[in-house]
């Protein structure tokens, strides 16, 4: 066997595992595409009104918040949208603490209090967002 | 098989599986791994659960990887540094164990090519 082969054989398995971690990253990032977009988006619409067809037709009350009240069930409403927060308790940048406060709570005031207008902050829970809250 | 590789077979084997087993649980369930991600993605635009995922993947081919041992030595400084990034971001008991991982990524770096890894085959056909 020459040593070439041995070489560009092993090679070749590189290039395969690359190709294969190109495009199960690819199809990983496709199949959550429409939360990135609404993440990512910058144009004049807001994130909220991008998202609403998707979650227009689930309402929740502030009854069916309050039921998730804990740091491993955590569900809070912003600003009239409701928000499933407990994957971001621990991922919150300003720690758990201030997240947990809010569980099963309307989180409005903390929420422009702690960040007013960050764009960050929006887009961040954009993502965490399951529905409106009922007027 | 000579005696001097059988350590690093056992070593690299062993890595394969831990990284294995773990990328595995985390396509299954990524949403049960969330809280392990470091405070500061929390502000990226991206979804804890796809941040997991693609985590996961990665491992998952890396290991892949491991198993037929082609570049081995750079696999495992990959991950070895990636592990070094877990047990800082984690720290206390957990963070002590990643970083214990992490030397055995690294000295599955620094030894030689084993004989049933592509990278001896490789390094036996070169001689």
């Amino acid at each position: 066997m020459s040593k070439n082969f041995a070489s560009h054989f092993r090679l070749f398995v590189a290039l395969i595992a690359l190709g294969l971690l190109v495009v199960g990253s690819g199809y990983i990032i496709w199949s959550q595409r429409p939360i990135m977009k609404i993440a990512n988006d910058t144009s004049g619409a807001t994130a909220s009104s991008e998202i609403a067809p998707l979650t227009s037709a689930v309402s929740y009350s502030m009854d069916d918040i309050a039921i998730h009240n804990t740091k491993d069930n955590c569900w809070s409403s912003v600003n009239g949208e409701v928000y499933d927060l407990t994957s971001f308790v621990y991922r919150h940048p300003g720690g758990a603490a201030s997240i947990i406060k809010i569980c099963g709570m309307d989180g409005s005031d903390l929420f422009s209090r702690q960040h007013g207008k960050s764009r960050k902050a929006s887009a961040a829970l954009i993502l965490l967002k399951i529905g409106e809250l009922k007027s | 098989m000579k005696n001097s590789s059988l350590p690093c077979i056992i070593l690299r084997f062993t890595m394969v599986l831990l990284f294995a087993w773990f990328a595995v649980q985390q396509l299954m369930d990524p949403s049960a791994w969330v809280g392990y991600l470091p405070e500061w993605t929390g502000y990226l635009p991206i979804p804890g659960e796809m941040l997991i995922m693609l985590n996961g993947w990665t491992e998952l081919v890396l290991a892949a990887m491991m198993v037929v041992g082609c570049f081995t030595r750079w696999i495992s400084i990959v991950l070895g540094l990636h592990l070094i990034g877990i047990a800082w971001t984690a720290g206390g008991a957990v963070g002590v164990r990643d970083a214990a991982l992490a030397l055995c990524m690294f000295a599955l770096a620094s030894g030689p090519a084993d004989d049933w890894s592509l990278d001896g085959y490789v390094e036996r056909n070169q001689k």
